[in-house]
Parts: structure tokens; C-alpha cells; sequence
């Protein structure tokens, strides 16, 4: 056994808090372990177990037997065990330390202080393998999200260790590029290497075949055993499951009432032959949309398409280097920034990236004040805003420092955050990245129906499909597509080519829908063919 | 502004010499010319420094915005140093005939003032052109291996590796903090007074600050969970002086000691014409 | 002085990762945010820098080794691209490094008793204005260096510079610490 834990327990002494109960996980050459469960219940507590962050550089107790490469982990050190257990965080952009690509993966072996012919060729072989050769002269600053997460997996494989463990690779990735790089998880694990991979998105890692799947539930062992039976056992509310999976479970499905949507309006955010870029570097050219007031728009593309930038020109944030920019009907040329977030709240990609004051409410009464409300005025649209993000139950809400929330709450926070401005319509940049599908679903559920309209980025389709009226693909520098979900999940031509891939739901929609009218609820649509 | 290290010196002479000397050098310069009075000698010493500088083939072009705000920099401090007060006292100066005196200030200016300015003048300048090299000759992650050798702890001279892998995300993180800012209204203030300036700060300095010590956690368990803090480390970088590279200290060396020996056994004066 | 007062609870001279990290992210940010100054025009080489409220921070925070590092690297790369280059102001580097330093050492021997907030902050900003004021005094240096008079080095050097750091280090570096404290106590390391 590689990595054998046996009914181990962890509590952090920061909070006292016990985090994991009794949890097995065996793993050897060979296996391919998922690990998933809803946020906060300790997927990333029992990495740290077997990569011996915990109890090495985190205070905590831990309970237990914990046997990393048939030795006590607890008896080595972090360095030992980093020769058998390789790490690859879930932000591959603070695993990096190299201002090379060769200088990044050079670091591991460095520190063991192997001789440089040795470290020269592992980095080559290690290179080779991911496919990242050409990227080696590279400074690791210019390289995308996906180029990243390679470039860290070479780095951790050049340690040459006999299991990998992975925390949510796919958060941040597009499909593309996150097939990619469990594809190379896979050949490892043939090579007869071992993985855990901790992932939300259980479908996408489906078709690698994970022989087994642990599921934490609160700290506790919620399910433990094969794909299968997961998929019969798993919680259909947090855990997104493949259609067919639950075509077979329609019988437990929850009714799912949706109001019907009349998108329409008038227009609202108006591109004509837009080019944008930055410095001498073009990202997006001569593009033409015409989103409406009361429309709810979901935008794809791969990493590093310009789905950031085009939104980002709506608020002024970034001029057209060519073609204007209207909002309702208007130049944004004749508009501040501050002015336009009045119209758009503007949501950015990472949470917590702008929080900056001692509480919630001074946070929620930067942009009001800005725009110069009185403090009655903001006392309410802050109580308002919270009241919409579902954050007012939290106790004494408004005196917590922003940063001391948990992340999810800090997502909502940054959304009330804007919907504080009063804006008519919301722009979010990937929102529920990383987060499980419960979580996932409520947030959207609360941001879609405080809003009429909500423009949104993201790399998850089957989302975009739900939650969204209106399409488009941004890639290659253009606006690829631009169409209603039904019409866009029946044509295949226009995924293929945009790091998008069809799901499970993609392909029901298209064998059971008609090309025109709304995507019902996942659960609606799986028990229509066979009611209960 | 860019802050992103500039590696523009790559293929010229000095780029070809191991780091240690592009840092070795300017000390034995600062020594060389610590506290020169006498005009001629500067002036002679700048000739060593610009024949180094230009060795490192640095692009007037790519340069040109340092040096002017170098020189805008260098000339004020000498103005308000030596001309309009007198903060530099020089027996001389004050001996000398005063030619005219400054407005303002009403500071009494002589030939040897204006002699001694042109020294420090030249003196400043001297020293940047040295020390340019170190900024722009030097190759990117060849400064940490450097120290290692200079018998610097083997983890602080990684940090200094890791100081130039921070510098561009961490600018990249700012400029968008402050976008994320300015759709809440933030501006930077028009206001002169310091203390307004220093709380209009607060959003920017404030989140950049407190992400980039959440994200040092996690690079710092990555660097755990990759072996780092061994006493010994090996890199990759090999570093070995070539018989350029001893000449060139040796020549520096032996002019730092030859300048000292001057300045405590020669006359070295302000120079009056 | 206990050596695992330091809020990292590693003793006080250990060269860990952590410590490493954190200094390096110290001098990256010193030097990006330090850059953004307002020069007091016809001054020594002194600017109102509210970026070096992160020196005595990073001090207090880290230890002192993170607090020097921060300082003296940080400080030397602004001057190298602000355009003093690194080399003419050396001494000045050191002053900052040794603010960092100082706070370290004095956070270590005082700040891990002090438990009610208000006082802590209170501490914060008197600790992080004496390392200042103590690290500062050594660019006395300049009247060598430079060549200045004491009178000279007094006002328009150490002077001028006093003045602005006396604002960020009793406005800023609290206000950092105010919002760092609770956070660093959720990530419980
Ligand atoms: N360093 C720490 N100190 C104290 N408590 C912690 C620490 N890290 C995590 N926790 C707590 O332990 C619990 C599990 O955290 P963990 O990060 O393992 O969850 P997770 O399953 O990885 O969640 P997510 O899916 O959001 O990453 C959470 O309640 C979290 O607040
Ligand atoms: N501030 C910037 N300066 C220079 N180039 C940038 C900047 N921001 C983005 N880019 C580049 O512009 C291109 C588009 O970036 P953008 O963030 O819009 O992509 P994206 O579609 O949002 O990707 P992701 O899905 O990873 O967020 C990328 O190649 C990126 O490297
Ligand atoms: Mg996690
Ligand atoms: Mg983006």
C-alpha cells in the first residue's frame, strides 16, 4: 500500500474544531481514487493528511493510522514524504516558484540536491510527458491558466513520486484543458503511479475511470466503494450526476418548479466591431453582440479566450482599440466607470480579491458612498443586498471582517458587494467555480431571481445550459457562436473547436428536446420520459 | 510603470561575466570614489565607470526613462545640496570668493562650489552607471545563485530568486485589484495633503497586501511539499570566474586601493581653476 | 526574549519556507506599492512612501529576518527602478532593512503578551515608529557618505523623512495589522 489510512480523525488546534471522523482510504499502484464531498467537509484536510502538511506545518492532532509508503507519515518528515506523495494545489499559480518554466521544475530536485545531470534529465523526461517541451524557456508569468496547471503537474513529477495527489483541478480550467490534464493523471496511474484527485465535477472524471470513490460527508465516510454504486448512491442534490444516472433515479428526484422566462428587452450592452487588447496584443476582433435588458447571458471559451476582456470593456475598465461600445443605446465613451456601475454590477473573477475594510458594513458602504447616498440610504441598500445574498442570518454579520468568512459567503458578499450600487443589470466572471453543485445551484438560485438580467462567464456548460437563455462562445478572437442552449446543444459543429465539450445533458437535450423553446430542470427533464 | 526585471544586457561583454562580478564591481567603485572632492580625479574615475557601462551594451532606448529620471533626481538633490544651502560643507568652498548668491536662499556661491556641485554631480552619475549592470546585465534567477555563492544563507538567496518570480504577479494583482476598485468608485485623489493621500490608498494597499499573504501560505506549503529548506541545494545555474572575469575585479580592486591610497596621502581637494 | 513569541511560532532565527516566502512576497510588494510615492521634491533621497508601512509589518508579523529582507531588498530594487540606482543610497537600504529587523525583534519580546486589541494596536504603531526612528538614525552615515553636515543630514534628510514615515508607520501599519489579525488566526497556521 502506498498510502493506507485507517480511521483516521483530524482537529485543527487553531479552532478546535474536529474536522475529519474516522476516515479509511487505501490506495496503491494503479488505483485512482476520487474524492468528493460538499464544500468544508474536509477533502483538502485529508490531502494534507497524506501529504503531511498535516500535522507537519498545520497544528492539529490526528487520531488514528496514517501509513504513507508502509511508514508512519507521522515519523517522517514533509521532505521524505514529498519524495512519495506529489502535491498539485488546486491554484497552480501559487505552486509555482519559478520565473522559468525550467527553473520551476528544476526546483524539486534542487532542494534534494540531486547532481545536475540527473536533475537535467528528469526535468526532460518529465517535460516530454506532460507535452510541454516548447513551454521549458518560457517565463512562467506569460502562460495560461492551463499552461500552469501542466507546468505544475511536470513540476511535481519530476520529484518522481509514487502517488499524486490533486485538489479540484478542474476549478479554474477549461474543459479542455482540464481533460488534458487528468489524461496525464491517467497515463501516470498506468505507468503504475497512484492518484487521489479531489474534484466537485464527478462526470468530467468519469470517462478517466476512477476504480474507487470516497465520499465525505461532513467529515464522515458518506460513501466508500465503486463508481456504480456511487452513482446510485450518491446525494442527487450535491452531487452533479451523469443524465443517464439519473434517468435511472428519476423515482427520488425532487420536483423542481421553474417560472417560465419571457427573455427580451431592449438593449442593453451594445458591441459593434469591437477590437480589444492589450499593449500591441489584440484579444478580441471587430466583434459584434447586442445583449438585451432582460436577457441572461452566459459566456464560454477556453482560457485566455477574452471572455474577461470583452466584459470588462462594458464598465470602461479597457478602451476599444476599434469599433464602439453602447450601453443602453448610449456611447460608454460619455460614461465613468462609476457611472456604468450603476447600470452594471460588475463582479470580478476571484472573490475577496477587493475586500479591504474591518467589517461587512463599511465594505458594503464604499460603493454607495461613492456615489454619494446618505448613510440612511446605504443603512438600506446594504441590509437589502445582504438580505438578497441569503447572508442577513449570519450573526452579527455586519461586524464581521469580510476576510473571516468562508468562501462561498465571501462569493456572495463580493455579488451584494455590487448589487449595493442599485445596478439594473449583473456581470459575473465565473461565480461558482470550484464550488460543489449545491452551493452552485442556491448561489444561482438567489443571483438570477434578484435580478432582471445577469450576464455571466463561465467554464461550466451544463450551468450555462440552465441557467441561461442566450449563449455565446467567445474564440479564436471573435465571437464563435451566439444562440439560444437548445439550438447551440443541437449543433454539434459549434462546440467542437471551442475547448468546450458536450456533456451527458448536452446530448439528452438534443435527443429529447425540439431545437426551440427553454431547458427544463435537469431532474424535470430526466423524469419526463419515465414519470414515477 | 514597468516593473517587471528588464534583462536587456544579454549578449554583451559584461553579459557573459558571472554575476558576482557585476556585483562585486560597483562596491569597489563606491569605495573608490567615496567622498572624491577633487573635480579632475571624479572626472577621470567616470571615465572608468562609462567605459564599464557601455561594455554592458544596455540600449539607450530601453534605459533612457531611468537615466532622464536618474539625472532630473540626481540634479536637484545637487542643487538643493550644495548650491541653494550649503548642507555639504567644504572648508574650501567657504574660503573661496563668492561669485554670486543664490535667490531664494541667499546661499553664497564660488567657483569651489560650483566645482564641488559638478564632482557630486559627476559622482552620482558615475555610480549609476556602474550600477545599472546589476538591473539590466544580470540574468533573470542568476542573482540567487549568486548570493548562495557569496556564502549567503542557501534559502535567503532562493529568496531572492522568489523576490523576482513575485514582482510581475504581484504588479499583475494590483492593476486588478485597482480595476475591481474603480467599478466601486475608487479614484485616485487629486489632493496634495499626505494624510488623505495615505487612507485613498487604503483600498489597493490593503487587499493586495492581505491576498498576497493568504496566496504565501500556499506557495510556501508548496514549497514544503517539494523538498525546500535542505541545508545543502544544488543549482542548476553553474557559476565559475573565467580569467575575464579575475582580471576584471582585479583591475577594480586594484583601483579602489589606488584611489584610497589617494585620498589619505594625496591632496585630494575641491578643485579651483 | 522567548523565542516562540514570534506569531509564526518558529524561533526567531529559523530560515524556514515560510519564513523565506514571506519575505520575498515582503520585498515584491514593497518594491511594486513602493514605486507608487509621492517624492517630497528637493529633499535627500527621501519620499512620503506609504508602502513602507509594510516593512515594520512584515517585522512584527514574520520575524526578523522576513522584516529585513523586505526592507533591504525592497528598498534596494525601488531605488534601482525609480532611477537613484541601488548603489547611491546603500545606507538607506540598510536603514530599511533594519527597521524591518528592529520591528521583528521588538515584536517578539512584546507584542505576544499584549491580548486586548485596542492595545495590541496601540503597541503595533509605537513599535513600528521606534524601529523607524532607532534604524533611521543610522543613515547618520550620510555625513561620510554623502558628506553631509549634521545640521544638513538632520533636517533635510533624516528630518524630511521622519516626517513621513511618522505618518505611515502610526496610520498604516496599524491599520494593516487591524485587518491581517483576524484573518491570520482563521488560517490557523
Ligand atoms: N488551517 C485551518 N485551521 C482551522 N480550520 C480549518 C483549516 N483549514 C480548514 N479548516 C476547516 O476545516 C473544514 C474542512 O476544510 P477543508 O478545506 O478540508 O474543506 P474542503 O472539503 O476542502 O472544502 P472546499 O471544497 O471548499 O475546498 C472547514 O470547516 C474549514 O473551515
Ligand atoms: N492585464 C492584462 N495585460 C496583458 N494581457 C492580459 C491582461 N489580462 C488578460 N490578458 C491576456 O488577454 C487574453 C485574454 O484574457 P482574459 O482574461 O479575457 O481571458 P479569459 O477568457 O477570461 O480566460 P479565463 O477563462 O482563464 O479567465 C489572455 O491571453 C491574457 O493573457
Ligand atoms: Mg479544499
Ligand atoms: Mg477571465
Amino acid at each position: 500500500m502506498i498510502i493506507d489510512v485507517r480511521d483516521a480523525t483530524v482537529r485543527y488546534r487553531s479552532t478546535g474544531r474536529q474536522v475529519l471522523h474516522g476516515i479509511d482510504l487505501a490506495v496503491d499502484a494503479g488505483d485512482f481514487a476520487l474524492v468528493s464531498g460538499p464544500s468544508g467537509c474536509g477533502k483538502s484536510t485529508l490531502l494534507r493528511l497524506l501529504n503531511g502538511l498535516v500535522p507537519h506545518a498545520y497544528r492539529a492532532e490526528v487520531g488514528g493510522v496514517v501509513r504513507i509508503g508502509g511508514l508512519d507519515a507521522a515519523g517522517q518528515t514533509i521532505k521524505q514524504l514529498s519524495t512519495i506523495v506529489g502535491t498539485l494545489l488546486q491554484d497552480p499559480a501559487k505552486q509555482i516558484v519559478g520565473t522559468t518554466v525550467f527553473t520551476e521544475l528544476a526546483f524539486g530536485p534542487e532542494n534534494l540536491g540531486l547532481p545536475r545531470a540527473e536533475i537535467r534529465a528528469r526535468i526532460d523526461e518529465a517535460a516530454a510527458r506532460v507535452g510541454i517541451e516548447h513551454l521549458l524557456p518560457r517565463a512562467t508569468h506569460e502562460l495560461s491558466g492551463g499552461e500552469l496547471q501542466l507546468v505544475a503537474f511536470a513540476g511535481v513529477l519530476v520529484m518522481r513520486p509514487r502517488a499524486v495527489v490533486v485538489d479540484e483541478p478542474l476549478a479554474n480550467l477549461d474543459p479542455d484543458a482540464g481533460r488534458r490534464l487528468l489524461g496525464e493523471l491517467r497515463r501516470f496511474v498506468d505507468d503504475g503511479g497512484a492518484a487521489v484527485v479531489v474534484e466537485h465535477r464527478v462526470e468530467e472524471l468519469l470517462e478517466f475511470e476512477p476504480t474507487q470513490v470516497l465520499y465525505i460527508e461532513g467529515g464522515r465516510t458518506g460513501y466508500a466503494g465503486d463508481i456504480p454504486g456511487f452513482l446510485r448512491a450518491a446525494p442527487v442534490a450535491h452531487v452533479k450526476l451523469p443524465f443517464p444516472a439519473l434517468v435511472a433515479r428519476a423515482g427520488e428526484l425532487p420536483a423542481i418548479s421553474q417560472p417560465p422566462r419571457r427573455p427580451g428587452g431592449s438593449s442593453r450592452l451594445t458591441y459593434q466591431g469591437v477590437s480589444l487588447g492589450y499593449g500591441t496584443r489584440t484579444v478580441l476582433e471587430k466583434a459584434d453582440l447586442d445583449l438585451r435588458s432582460g436577457e441572461r447571458v452566459a459566456i464560454l471559451g477556453r482560457n485566455g479566450a477574452g471572455k474577461s476582456t470583452l466584459l470588462r470593456a462594458a464598465v470602461r475598465l479597457l478602451e476599444p482599440t476599434a469599433g464602439r461600445v453602447l450601453v443602453d443605446g448610449g456611447p460608454v465613451t460619455g460614461r465613468t466607470t462609476l457611472d456604468l456601475a450603476t447600470t452594471f454590477g460588475y463582479v470580478f473573477q476571484n472573490p475577496g480579491q477587493a475586500l479591504f475594510s474591518a467589517s461587512v458594513a463599511e465594505e458594503l458602504a464604499f460603493g454607495p458612498r461613492n456615489l454619494g447616498m446618505t448613510q440612511d440610504e446605504i443603512d438600506e441598500v446594504s441590509r437589502e443586498a445582504l438580505a438578497t445574498m441569503l447572508l442577513d442570518h449570519e450573526s452579527d454579520i455586519m461586524a464581521r471582517p469580510p476576510h473571516t468568512l468562508s468562501h462561498g459567503q465571501q462569493r456572495r458578499l463580493t455579488v451584494a458587494l455590487a448589487l449595493a450600487m442599485r445596478p439594473k443589470t449583473l456581470i459575473l466572471d465565473e461565480p461558482t467555480a470550484g464550488q460543489d453543485l449545491h452551493s452552485t445551484t442556491t448561489f444561482m438560485e438567489r443571483v438570477l431571481g434578484g435580478m432582471e438580467s445577469v450576464y455571466f462567464i463561465t467554464h461550466d456548460v451544463d450551468l450555462a445550459l440552465t441557467a441561461a437563455d442566450r449563449l455565446v462562445i467567445v474564440d479564436g478572437g471573435a465571437i464563435a457562436a451566439d444562440a439560444s442552449p437548445s439550438e447551440l446543444a443541437h449543433r454539434p459543429a459549434l462546440w467542437s473547436g471551442s475547448g468546450l465539450r458536450e456533456t451527458s445533458l448536452v446530448r439528452a437535450v438534443r435527443d429529447r428536446l425540439p431545437e426551440k423553446g427553454p431547458i427544463p430542470h435537469p431532474f424535470v427533464l430526466a423524469r419526463k420520459d419515465n414519470p414515477p | 510603470m514597468d516593473v517587471t526585471p528588464r534583462y536587456l544586457g544579454g549578449g554583451s561583454f559584461l553579459g557573459h561575466r558571472d554575476p558576482r562580478v557585476l556585483l562585486l564591481v560597483p562596491v569597489f567603485y563606491l569605495v573608490a570614489v567615496a567622498r572624491a572632492e577633487d573635480l579632475r580625479i571624479m572626472l577621470v574615475c567616470s571615465g572608468v565607470a562609462l567605459a564599464y557601462y557601455l561594455s554592458g551594451g544596455i540600449p539607450w532606448r530601453e534605459a533612457r526613462a531611468n537615466w532622464m529620471f536618474f539625472l532630473a533626481f540626481a540634479g536637484l538633490t545637487v542643487l538643493v545640496n550644495s548650491l541653494f544651502t550649503n548642507a555639504l560643507q567644504i572648508e574650501s568652498t567657504k574660503a573661496a570668493e563668492p561669485l554670486f548668491e543664490m535667490p531664494l536662499t541667499g546661499n553664497p556661491v564660488s567657483v569651489a562650489t560650483l566645482s564641488y556641485s559638478a564632482t557630486l554631480l559627476v559622482r552620482y552619475v558615475s555610480l549609476a552607471m556602474v550600477g545599472f549592470p546589476i538591473a539590466f546585465c544580470v540574468a533573470p534567477g542568476d542573482l540567487g545563485v549568486a548570493f548562495a555563492r557569496f556564502r549567503v544563507s542557501q534559502r535567503l538567496a532562493f529568496g531572492v530568486d522568489l523576490t523576482f518570480r513575485f514582482i510581475p504577479s504581484t504588479a499583475a494583482k494590483m492593476g486588478e485589484i485597482i480595476d475591481a476598485q474603480r467599478v466601486r468608485g475608487y479614484t485616485h485623489p487629486r489632493t496634495n495633503n499626505p494624510i488623505k493621500r495615505l487612507i485613498s490608498l487604503k483600498p489597493v494597499v490593503i487587499p493586495l497586501t492581505v491576498n498576497s499573504l493568504i496566496d504565501a501560505e500556499d506557495t510556501s506549503n508548496a514549497m514544503d511539499l517539494r523538498g525546500f529548506g535542505a541545508k545543502h541545494r544544488t543549482w542548476m545555474r553553474e557559476l565559475a570566474f573565467d580569467r575575464t572575469d579575475r582580471l576584471l575585479l582585479a583591475g577594480f580592486a586594484a583601483f579602489a586601493v589606488a584611489a584610497l591610497a589617494y585620498k589619505l596621502f594625496g591632496t585630494d581637494v575641491v578643485w579651483v581653476p | 526574549m522567548s523565542t516562540d513569541a514570534v506569531p509564526s511560532r518558529a524561533p526567531l532565527w529559523e530560515i524556514s519556507s515560510r519564513v523565506v516566502v514571506f519575505a520575498a512576497v515582503g520585498a515584491a510588494l514593497y518594491a511594486v506599492l513602493g514605486i507608487i510615492s509621492i517624492r517630497i521634491p528637493g529633499t535627500q533621497n527621501v519620499d512620503i512612501r506609504p508602502a513602507f508601512a509594510l516593512v515594520p509589518f512584515f517585522g512584527l508579523r514574520f520575524g526578523p529576518i522576513a522584516g529585513f529582507f523586505t526592507g533591504f531588498v525592497g528598498n534596494v530594487i525601488i531605488d534601482q527602478i525609480i532611477g537613484n540606482g541601488a548603489l547611491t543610497y546603500w545606507n538607506w537600504s540598510v536603514a530599511n532593512g533594519l527597521t524591518g529587523l528592529l520591528a521583528g525583534l521588538f515584536g517578539a519580546a512584546v507584542l505576544a503578551r499584549a491580548h486586548k486589541e485596542a492595545v495590541r494596536l496601540v503597541l503595533v504603531a509605537v513599535l513600528s515608529w521606534l524601529a523607524m526612528f532607532v534604524a533611521f538614525l543610522s543613515t547618520i552615515t550620510d555625513m561620510w557618505l554623502q558628506g553631509l553636515t549634521l545640521g544638513a543630514w538632520a533636517t533635510l534628510a533624516f528630518g524630511a523623512l521622519l516626517l513621513s514615515n511618522t505618518l505611515v508607520t502610526l496610520i498604516l501599519t496599524p491599520a494593516l495589522d487591524a485587518i491581517w489579525e483576524p484573518i491570520s488566526k482563521r488560517m490557523g497556521r
